[in-house]
């Protein structure tokens, strides 16, 4: 399947107006170092990702995907410009306040080390609920396990698991607390293209089935096809954005990009 | 979070096993030194019951003068006696005597209470059951001035038998008693370790007191009379005037007991302080291992932060860990305390000073001490690097931990220095101020001080190692290179080892300095002030010493200008307790170089006092002064100070009379000599004086002659012997520094897995591998041994130069103990390296690429 190129409008600018947004950034700014060593990682990047939204962000390596990842998510700060998840701004909330953000309405999937080696699967994904003291909605963790199809491995140690299964306990892990946004960086990077898929056929139910908002860095064009929206970075800017993305379209823009 | 603490911590199991023996060994200390006094407390408590609880009164002089090793109470005559016995409610009143004794073994030797081991004791036989415990056992009692019995062990173990002849020194000459009998103390032979020799009342008191005088009265009462009520009737019969003290047997047993309950008291502080000293040192292995866990758990820590976890849950989580570690060790060492105290107390029990029917004492709320400390010292330790776990940014769970930077700032460089002057400024003021409890001030000051070394300790351990571990560098080719960089390369893990280390043996080296340097002191006293040629020496502890006979035989032999004899009684000078040391003014100078401050010695003929110089400035005394001298037994008499003297050789300790006063004032037993000093004559033929005196010395044991060096020998060896103490109790802190390093190097080497895996597969052979991870040990060790001396000496100086006036006149180093402390430092270092160097040898080489 293949969709014709449709040049998209420029980003919209910021303001009250993006009240669907579930997450966005502002004139992000942020400078690693200072002096002879600074290294400007993102560069007055405004974007939105909507709601219900699968966003995927691509770009050469050291384009700064990782790093407004981590600024938008709360793992890291910025050095100028504001982040908004739904409606609160990061750049306000102290470092508790941040915390608490990142356990109710943000959740993770890393390309590796997702999980806590001394807890089984069942704990890794219920945890972000332990940790708030909250009780996990068990018939929604049992909705999510049987998505990734995870319901016999949950006694597992993640020493016990495939890396593959790993991934989906991380991908239920982020999905069982509900967030308002899901932060995935290189999720499939360390797997085979078909557990990739089956990986990246989740988190595309959960955009479509439970209106889940996930943004994903990706530099893999197969696994950008599954979103519904991809943004380039290069050199720390948003450079190019393209609706409704497909293997091809974005292979062909990468190429125009010289990667 | 708890179950995230509970399975990290089965997780980690294995790397915390050390900490917690480390923990366990000081709590054990603690608890088991508990156990012990108990237990002892309790078994001389029983034995006190024992022995006095037939006793229903006790009358005795209430004339008393002691200093911190002696007591000598004026006797109680036997005139008494009638009228105690026609008081109404008395049953029966007895004379005791209990007095220090000597007694020649079959072989020569003389046994008798020296200050160490078991006293033995001379008593007065009772026929009264309930006032005397003794109970002849084989034999019979002892009647007439020709017989004696002793307990079973004394027995056996000097190898008597009944019929045998008894060789006992006494004041009034040696003298050869029948053994007639086998006299067993209640059940357990002897008072709990000292021995008894028995004789009948009339010798016991001719001997060891005065004819016909007592130490005190001992007297039951008639059924139905309580105790209180005898004591208020004999109170009012003996005459009111006669310096008499009536006390009720349970009094009188309490105040026996309380003598040793401040004994025992003294060592279980002294037991515990050790025991907090060990886990004073265990703390920085706690310390480390935790920041070690926290730097090996970073990402999964960093992970549990990004997913949502405050920085209060990640320190909670790692302070659950710190506290089921603390409570595991903790209750294991109590256990190992009880284990411990059972294996000490046998021991005891075994020599009798531990009655055999006494239990184990095992008092659960004692045990609160032990536990609380092992629990919080662990809690404390834990908490710097659990807050440091805290601080790991969440952004640490996707990059790659980033290592440990040497972040040897100035603030840390500010905090140490200034936390280790406050330490030192504790220190010099708890050695050089007038204070209550010098000791816990001096202790906190090197508390602090060790705290301030330790926190500079990551600034110094880089040059430090580069200088001494330049050449193993140079001889040892790639792994001496690899031994250098690792030492180096984490300055905190390496500093809290070392400050481990440096701790211990700081200890171990203060303690050194302040043995040799009193040794040193000591020796040059008597190199300064004896002029005597030879001393002879009673040896045994007591106020009775060898018959004057013998300085009167010593000083008529040809080669001899001199043999002064010294004898010591007990009294007060205005009220305030003094020794008084009777001898010849005249003679004195020859034998002891004595400054004469002011005044004339020769006027102690005719009855004044000489005082020492600190005595004078404290009392306010000067030559001609009037002042009361009260003679235990005698009562005060008037008379006045006629030279002051300076000498180092008596400390300030003790006024001088004359000789022959001495004789009038205290009872026969004292008119002995606990020292002779003898002085050749300039022309004497020494070889054949020696002999000569020699022949004498042997006729009146337990008398010994010493050449001047032997004389120090002996002055000295009580210095040696408290030292070894100590060092034996310091042993457990040194012990625990050195598990510490193994600790580290056995987690450094799990941590650097990959790393040396890779080392294997460029080619490093397991020797190198090996030979580096041995060096790197050996060079941790040094660093902590070099720094911990520097430091002990460092103490040592500071003390010796706060106690020039308490007998510290010069500073030694002990060079030979600094030189074994390195040489131990350096082999137990080799030890400690051998597990770790042995795991690092043995990991499979892709196994170890492929951890992570
Ligand atoms: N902690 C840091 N300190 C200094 N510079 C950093 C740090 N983290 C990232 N950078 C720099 O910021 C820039 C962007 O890094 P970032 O990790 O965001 O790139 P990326 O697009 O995620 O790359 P990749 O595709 O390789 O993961 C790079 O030049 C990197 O060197
Ligand atoms: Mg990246």
């Amino acid at each position: 399947m293949t969709t014709p190129e449709t040049p998209l409008p420029a980003p919209p600018p910021p303001g009250p107006s993006a009240g669907t947004a579930a997450a966005r950034a502002i004139h992000a700014t942020k400078v690693y170092g200072s002096g002879d060593m600074a290294v400007t990682a993102v560069r007055d990047v405004s974007v939105e990702f909507g709601r219900a939204q699968f966003t995927a962000i691509m770009g050469p390596s050291g384009s700064g995907k990782s790093t407004l990842m981590h600024c938008m998510a709360g793992l890291d700060s910025l050095t100028a410009g504001q982040v908004m998840i739904g409606d609160v701004d990061l750049t306000r909330l102290g470092e508790r306040d941040l915390t608490r953000l990142r356990r109710d309405k943000v959740g993770f999937i890393f390309q590796a080390f997702n999980l806590v080696p001394t807890l089984t699967a069942e704990e890794n994904i219920t945890l972000p609920m332990d940790l708030a003291g909250r009780a996990p909605d068990d018939a929604w963790v049992q909705t999510v396990v049987g998505t990734v199809g995870l319901a016999d491995r949950l006694d597992h140690r993640p020493s016990e698991l495939s890396g593959g299964q790993q991934q989906r306990v991380a991908v239920a892990r982020a999905l069982a607390s509900r967030p308002e946004i899901i932060f995935a960086d290189e999720p499939t990077g360390n797997l085979d293209s078909r557990t990739s898929a089956e990986i990246l056929g989740f988190m595309r139910r959960a955009v479509d089935e439970y209106a889940q908002t996930i943004v994903m860095v990706t530099h893999d064009p197969i696994a950008a096809g599954y979103a519904d929206r991809v943004v380039f970075l290069a050199d720390g800017s948003i450079v190019d954005e393209i609706a409704g993305p497909t293997a091809d379209s974005v292979l062909d823009r990468m190429r125009r990009f010289g990667e | 979070m708890l179950k995230v603490a509970l399975r990290g911590l089965r997780a980690h199991a294995r790397r915390l096993v050390l900490t917690t023996v480390v923990v366990l060994m000081g709590v054990a200390f603690v608890a088991g030194g508990q156990v012990i006094t108990d237990t002892v407390r309790t078994s001389f408590d029983e034995a006190f019951t024992d022995a006095y609880a037939g006793t229903d009164a006790v009358i005795r002089s209430a004339d008393v003068a002691a200093n911190a090793f002696q007591q000598q109470r004026a006797p109680v005559g036997d005139d008494l006696l009638a009228t105690v016995r026609a008081v109404p409610g008395v049953r029966a009143a007895v004379p005791v005597v209990q007095r220090p004794i000597k007694v020649v073994d079959p072989t020569g030797e003389v046994a008798c209470f020296t200050s160490v081991g078991a006293p033995i004791i001379g008593l007065n036989w009772v026929d009264d059951p309930t006032l005397s415990r003794w109970r002849i056992v084989e034999g019979r009692a002892p009647s007439g001035p020709d017989e004696l019995v002793m307990d079973p062990k004394l027995a056996a173990d000097k190898g008597f038998g009944v019929g045998d002849q008894v060789t006992v020194p006494l004041a009034s000459g040696t003298q050869v008693f029948e053994l007639v009998g086998i006299a067993s103390f209640a059940t357990t032979g002897n008072f709990s370790g000292a021995s008894g020799v028995l004789f009948d009342t009339p010798t016991a008191q001719t001997e060891l007191v005065a004819p016909a005088s007592s130490d005190w009265i001992a007297v039951a009462a008639e059924p139905g009379v309580d105790q209180e009520t005898l004591r208020a009737q004999l109170r009012a019969a003996v005459p009111a005037d006669a310096e008499l003290q009536v006390l009720t047997g349970e009094a009188f047993s309490d105040e026996a007991r309380s003598a040793f309950e401040q004994f025992f008291d003294l060592i279980n502080r002294v037991l515990t302080i050790f025991g907090i000293v060990a886990l004073f040192v265990a703390t920085f292995v706690i310390y480390n291992t935790f920041s070690l866990l926290i730097t090996q758990r970073a990402r999964e820590l960093a992970l549990l932060r990004a997913v949502g976890a405050s920085r209060r849950q990640v320190v909670g989580s790692m302070v659950i860990e710190a506290f089921v570690v603390g409570l595991v060790a903790a209750l294991a060492g109590i256990l190992a305390g009880i284990a411990l105290g059972w294996g000490v107390t046998t021991l005891l029990g075994n020599i009798g000073f531990v009655r055999p029917e006494t239990p184990l004492q095992i008092r659960l709320p004692a045990f609160a001490p032990a536990l609380i400390v092992g629990i919080g010292v662990t809690l404390v330790a834990a908490l710097f690097p659990a807050w440091r776990g805290s601080r790991i940014a969440p952004v640490a769970a996707m990059r790659d931990v980033a290592h440990d930077a040497v972040r040897a700032g100035r603030i840390r460089t500010a905090i140490g220095t200034a936390v280790a002057a406050l330490g030192i400024g504790l220190l010099v003021w708890g050695l050089a101020g007038d204070l209550d409890d010098p000791l816990t001030i001096v202790g906190i000051g090197m508390g602090l001080t060790f705290v301030g070394v330790a926190v500079l300790a990551p600034v110094f351990v880089g040059p430090l190692t580069n200088v001494l571990a330049a050449p193993i560098g140079r001889w040892r080719g790639v792994a001496g290179r690899l031994a250098r960089t690792n030492a180096a390369r984490n300055p905190r893990r390496s500093a809290a080892t070392v400050s481990a280390v440096m701790i211990g043996v700081a200890l171990v080296s203060f303690i050194a300095v302040i043995g040799e340097s009193l040794r040193v002191s000591r020796t040059e006293v008597i190199d300064q002030t004896v002029r005597a040629d030879y001393v002879i020496d009673a040896r045994c502890a007591g106020l009775s010493g060898v018959s004057p006979e013998l300085a009167g035989e010593v000083g008529a032999l040809d080669d001899v200008r001199t043999a002064l004899g010294f004898r010591i009684g007990l009294g007060r000078l205005d009220a305030r307790n003094q020794v008084i040391i009777g001898t010849d003014p005249v003679a004195l100078p020859d034998v002891l170089a004595l400054d004469v401050v002011e005044g004339d010695l020769a006027s102690l003929q005719d009855g004044a006092v000489a005082v020492p110089k600190e005595l004078a400035a404290d009392q306010g005394l000067q030559v001609g002064t009037p002042v009361v001298v009260d003679f235990v037994g005698v009562g005060p008499r008037d008379t006045t100070v006629g030279a002051v003297v300076d000498s180092a050789f008596f400390r300030g300790n003790g006024i001088l009379i004359d000789q022959t006063q001495f004789d009038e004032v205290f009872p026969a037993t004292q008119q002995t000599d606990l020292q002779v000093y003898v002085r050749l004559a300039d022309d004497a033929d020494r070889a054949g004086a020696a002999t000569a005196i020699d022949e004498v010395v042997d006729r009146f044991p337990p008398a010994s002659l010493q050449d001047l060096a032997a004389f120090t020998e002996a002055q000295t060896a009580p210095i040696d012997r408290v030292v070894f103490f100590i060092w034996a109790l310091l042993l457990l802190a040194v012990v625990i520094s050195i598990i510490g390093v193994l600790n580290t190097l056995l987690l450094s080497v799990y941590e650097r897995t990959r790393e040396l895996g890779l080392l294997r597969a460029a080619g490093m052979s397991r020797r190198q591998v090996r030979a580096s991870i041995r060096w790197e040990t050996v060079v941790i060790t040094l660093i902590g041994t070099v720094v911990g001396i520097t430091i002990g000496l460092s103490f040592g100086w500071t003390l010796v130069r706060a106690g020039a006036d308490e007998g510290f006149s010069a500073f030694g180093v002990p060079w030979l103990q600094v030189a074994i402390i390195l040489g131990v430092a350096w082999v137990a270092g080799l030890l400690a390296s051998l597990w770790p160097a042995r795991r690092a040898a043995r990991l499979d080489v892709l196994a170890a690429i492929a951890h992570d």
